[in-house]
């Protein structure tokens, strides 16, 4: 394994944490079954 | 170009949202139960030159709202003024619809009528004069049918009319009767005087008349009192001749207007008894029937999503497994990739993902059941026949809305408990959610029990079900003991009629429910699989039990060997199974991901793999229909030929027995809620303290639970 | 005079009045159609759980405790 081997290796591995970020987090708790076509415009106030 | 917003308003199941796909073509989330929209959502629609935000807002009874999904529909109608508000009106209930409709004439924004479900109306005999209806409420009412599209160029005309025309729709004040007219003279004038800036915020009459009223929420949210001098003033007059009731008092007022307009309107009504709803409903309802009909449909949905979809999962497999990591990794190597690139990609991505690629047919299934039910209005019967259940652990029959929902997926759910009451009821039944076995765990399910209990397949999967029913009131019963004491609010819940959804919706509503476990599987399910990779391969080179992820395994591992299945590889799946229940599955395969896949590849050309993958696909689709005929009475067609085993099932039955096999599968079903359940719930709550709870209590559930199952399993000598 | 609960599978009354207790609640029952003056016909009423009424168009599932709130005349 070579330097070149490792720096793809951490590439592969910080994109893979990044979509996880993107899909988990960044949607907020939202899931499909929220129409996607359809902005959810509002949050509930309590 | 103009902007303009529409608000779509309503009582729950008047079909708003059906109304909106037809106008807007979108495919909003349709069912036949109330809760359904709990969120206001918008769709944008072009016309000519003007911008069109069409807002679906949660079905509503009255502008006084009672449940949480009330506030949002008051709310948006009251702060945001709409332009326009389309009023849908169910035809074969006009009177209670109407009582709404004349609060949203309070509300000084042009308002339309959408006269819904007009063909069922005239079905059931009723006429209703529209000029007289138009002419004693001065809006414009439109006859509809959203289901078949009809009526929807003229609300469009009219939607039109108001965005280029507004002064066109000057909204027609309804005489209250000299006495309330002059109460809410008395208020605007003060207003106007006191708090001008509270005009402009909201529309007078409306404010004048809640003032009166006495409105909780609008005195709060105005800082106000309910005895201020100048409402004691206005109200003066009332107090002396009805007591101090003026709530009750102008809900008369409207509800005869609403009376009187009906009357005046309907010119036939035969009231023809064609109903069937009432027939299917004495014994879908009846008290010794209800639950036991109730579980015997849900052993039938699994039977027929599982009997359905097992070739297609068959096919996916064999697909996956063989030629497309035989040609995948082939490609790469003609690259010139490094080997562990290629491990990375097959024994990493390929086969993790492929794992739960391969249940999508049975997940689809399932939802196009799940959807199926929906729709016909089943489900809303589910939550009346289980309210003495759920009577006993404090929450009541509508809570089980939400729960049933769970078992597409628990996200929604969370979202979903806005159709109860209390603060208490909502946190209680969030923490109930997640125990409503989800699509996510199919997989898990599917591929143990291929392994281990093929035969009795339905008969195992609704059993794990059911225990997740079981075990949500048995928590329920201590958690009312203890952090959530109190009792269920009232229940009062509207039955929708019995309605055969139309195709088209039920495909459209199946994608979408489907189209998450696809979207998760290519993206997050896909991301942990590259993790779960690297875990499983540092240091590089070294076994599989050495790796980090194995050590992990193994100093947990302890905790679950009371449970029939302490290895390094099931504990460390369930603590990745944390992001998403699917990612026990796909660790599970990349662990024992063998070479034996590549071990018995015939040496074929890639067009011949092609062509017989697609020869397979087309028999799968005969198998499919095939085991549903035969599986219902006319005796198999000799489709059990010799199970091919796959490699990791195989696996899997040398370290499982049924038994641990079983209480794995319990232990998935129970064990803490996956962290989209989380995120959901502290967006719904405010703070992570609910997560907190569920997490722990679902895990030391699970484990209680799969202890007793596996230790006196072992007792009974299985 | 009578609680709703005492009307059968079938029957028909007219509402006359509510004992009022909790008034949120019975403001809910009046906006969903459940008002003085109304005729409601018991789909199902099976002495245990709720009892499910028809007004006008509508099925209305209630619990029991609260139809034993709503007076009616039978019919």
């Amino acid at each position: 394994m070579g330097i070149s081997d490792i720096i793809l290796g951490l590439l592969i591995l910080s994109g893979a944490f990044y979509i996880l970020y993107r899909s988990i987090w960044r949607r907020r708790g939202h899931c499909g079954l929220c129409d996607s076509r359809c902005r959810c415009i509002a949050k509930f106030k309590n | 170009m103009k902007n303009i917003t529409v608000a779509v308003a309503g009582n729950p199941n008047s079909g708003k949202s059906t109304l909106i796909n037809a106008i807007a073509g979108t495919n909003l989330q349709v069912g036949n139960w109330p809760g359904v929209t709990v969120e206001k959502k918008t769709a944008l629609l072009k016309l000519e030159n003007i911008q069109v935000n069409l807002v679906d807002l949660p079905g509503t009874y009255s502008l006084s709202p009672y449940t949480q999904e009330e506030v949002i529909a008051r709310d948006f109608l009251v702060k945001e003024k709409p332009d326009l508000i389309i009023d849908v009106i169910d035809s074969t209930n006009l009177e209670r619809n109407l009582y709404l409709t004349v609060q949203l004439l309070e509300l000084d924004i042009p308002v339309v009528i959408a006269l819904n479900i007009y063909d069922e109306a005239q079905k059931k005999g009723i006429i209703i004069d529209i000029a007289k209806l138009e002419e004693l409420l001065g809006v414009k009412v439109i006859p509809t049918v959203a289901t078949k599209r009809e009526g929807i160029k003229d609300l469009l005309d009219a939607v039109k009319t108001v965005a280029v025309e507004p002064e066109k729709f000057k909204v027609k004040k309804l005489n209250y009767g000299e006495d309330i007219e002059e109460a809410i003279k008395i208020v605007e004038e003060e207003l106007k005087i006191k708090k001008a800036d509270l005009l402009s915020q909201y529309p007078s009459r409306w404010l004048s008349l809640k003032l009166l009223e006495g409105d909780k929420l609008v005195l709060k949210e105005l800082n106000l009192n309910e005895d201020e001098s100048f409402l004691k003033k206005a109200k003066h007059h009332f107090i002396e001749a009805h007591g101090d009731d003026m709530e009750s008092l102008l809900a008369d007022l409207r509800y005869g207007i609403a009376n009187g307009a009906t009357r005046d309107v309907i010119l036939k009504d035969d009231n023809k008894r064609i109903d069937i709803t009432e027939k299917i409903d004495r014994i879908v309802l009846n008290r010794y029937l209800g639950i036991p009909i109730f579980l015997l449909a849900m052993w039938l949905v699994f039977k027929i999503a599982f009997d359905f979809s097992k070739p297609f999962s068959d096919y996916l497999d064999s697909l996956i497994s063989g030629p497309l990591t035989k040609w995948t990794a082939y490609a790469l190597n003609s690259f010139g990739s490094a080997e562990w690139l290629i491990s990375l990609v097959t024994d990493g991505v390929i086969a993790g993902v492929g794992a739960v690629l391969v249940f999508i047919p049975v997940i689809a299934v399932m939802m196009f059941i799940i959807t199926l039910l929906e729709g016909s209005g089943y489900m809303a019967r589910v939550a009346f026949v289980m309210d003495r259940l759920m009577h006993t652990i404090g929450l009541h029959g509508k809570s089980f809305i939400p729960m049933l929902l769970g078992f597409g997926c628990n996200v929604p759910s969370i979202y979903a408990t806005r159709i109860l009451e209390t603060e208490r009821d909502r946190k209680l039944t969030a923490l109930l959610v997640p125990l409503m076995s989800c699509g996510a765990r199919l997989p898990v399910y599917a591929i143990f029990i291929g392994a281990f209990f093929a035969e009795n397949a339905p008969t195992v999967l609704w059993s794990l079900y059911l225990l997740g029913i079981v075990m949500a009131i048995v928590l329920g019963f201590i958690l009312k003991k203890t952090l959530y004491t109190g009792f269920a609010p009232v229940f009062i819940m509207e039955l929708p009629p019995y309605r055969m959804p139309m195709f088209r919706d039920l495909l459209v509503h199946t994608w979408q429910k489907l189209k998450h476990f696809v979207i998760k599987a290519g993206t997050y399910i896909f991301a942990v699989s590259i993790i779960m990779w690297f875990l499983l391969n540092t240091p590089y080179g070294v076994e599989k039990e050495n790796s980090a992820l194995g050590k992990l395994g193994k100093t947990i591992s302890p905790v679950f060997e009371p449970l029939g299945f302490g290895t390094w590889e099931a504990s460390s799946s369930l603590v990745a199974g944390l992001i998403a229940k699917e990612v026990v599955v796909t660790t599970m395969a990349q662990i024992y991901v063998t070479e034996e896949a590549e071990q018995k590849e015939e040496e074929k050309g890639f067009f011949e793999d092609l062509r017989d993958s697609f020869l397979s696909f087309i028999l799968a689709i005969k198998d499919a229909f095939g085991n549903l005929i035969s599986g219902f009475g006319i005796k198999s067609l000799a489709l059990e030929e010799e199970e091919e085993k796959t490699p990791l099932k195989s696996k899997l039955q040398g370290i499982f027995d049924p038994l641990s096999a079983y209480t794995f599968l319990v232990f998935v079903l129970l064990y803490w809620p996956c962290v989209v359940v989380g995120i959901a719930m502290k967006q719904e709550f405010g703070s992570w303290k609910l997560y907190g709870q569920a997490l722990l209590i679902h895990s030391i559930l699970a484990w209680l639970v799969a202890f007793v199952i596996y230790q006196g399993g072992r007792l009974l000598g299985f | 005079m009578m609680p709703l609960t005492l009307l059968r599978n079938g029957e028909k009354g007219e509402i006359v009045d509510f004992i009022k207790k909790g008034k949120a609640i019975f403001c809910h029952l009046r906006d969903m159609g459940i008002n003085v003056g109304k005729t409601v016909e018991v789909i199902s009423n099976q002495s245990h759980g709720p009892i499910l009424l028809k007004i006008d168009e509508s099925r209305i599932a209630i619990g029991r405790g609260m139809a034993m709130k709503i007076l009616v005349r039978r019919l």
